[in-house]
């Protein structure tokens, strides 16, 4: 019993929380995209970035990418820029969901996941918006037509902001 | 207390902790890829078991049964 309550304790103090990360400086990362050239993300300092976590396997990552490329599109003028990091084991799936559905984003891919780890990736899909600066500023889990609304209103925000 | 005493209390403390380390193991939403998989889902042939159900449930005048709502009219 009383391990069970220290147990409980430990996990929920030293547990990392995603949100913890809002207002702080985004985790740096390297990572190979899909078509094979390497991407920092400090090279898109400067730019309001959207980072999305996202799986082949996951349906409402499925269903979220599409409607990323067209924000994407929507907002590149801007200076947004999507990067969608997958987290799937054979990068051949991913080069064959986005060709079968021509989705047109910067994919990258987190092979050993260490940039979820990094980020505390606690839903799939999971989005966070990082300003010009590098700051977190905003997170989202999971994806619901109704977030994408809040997701855009954000990003109108942070774009507007110099 | 007795030697035998201790050793078994000691040896019902380590099952116990074996059980709770067991207890602990998480899988990160972004690690789920093998669990997402269909040959991981106990209910592998949805569609076809609606399907059963539906015929069961028509010819039994059962629906609503096995937790379903309806008057087993069949048209719903």
């Amino acid at each position: 019993m009383l391990l069970q309550l220290s147990l409980t304790i430990a996990l929920t103090l030293f547990n990392p929380n995603a949100n913890n990360q809002i207002g702080k400086k985004a985790a740096e990362f390297s990572l190979p995209a899909v078509n094979g050239e390497t991407v920092a993300l400090q090279s898109l300092r400067g730019k309001v970035v959207l980072l999305n976590f996202w799986a082949t396997w996951c349906g409402p990552c499925r269903q979220e990418l599409p409607e990323l490329a067209r924000v994407q599109e929507k907002y590149r003028q801007r200076g947004l820029a999507v990067v969608a990091v997958t987290v799937d084991n054979e990068v051949e799936n991913v080069r064959a969901f986005l060709k079968k559905y021509d989705i047109k984003l910067q994919a990258l891919w987190d092979k050993k996941k260490k940039v979820a780890d990094a980020y505390v990736v606690e839903k799939m899909p999971s989005s966070y918006l990082i300003d010009r600066n590098g700051v977190v500023r905003f997170i989202h889990r999971g994806y619901t037509p109704e977030e994408l609304k809040r997701i855009e209103a954000e990003i109108d925000e942070l774009l507007d902001k110099t | 207390m007795k030697r035998n005493t201790l050793l078994l209390l000691a040896s019902l403390l380590l099952l116990a902790l074996t059980f709770l380390a067991a207890a602990c193991a998480t899988v990160k939403p972004y690690e789920r890829e093998l669990l997402a998989q269909r040959i991981m889902d106990f209910d592998k042939a949805k569609a076809e078991e609606a399907k059963e159900r539906h015929w069961l449930e028509t010819l039994e005048g059962s629906s609503g049964g096995i937790g379903g709502s309806g008057g087993g009219c069949a048209c719903n």
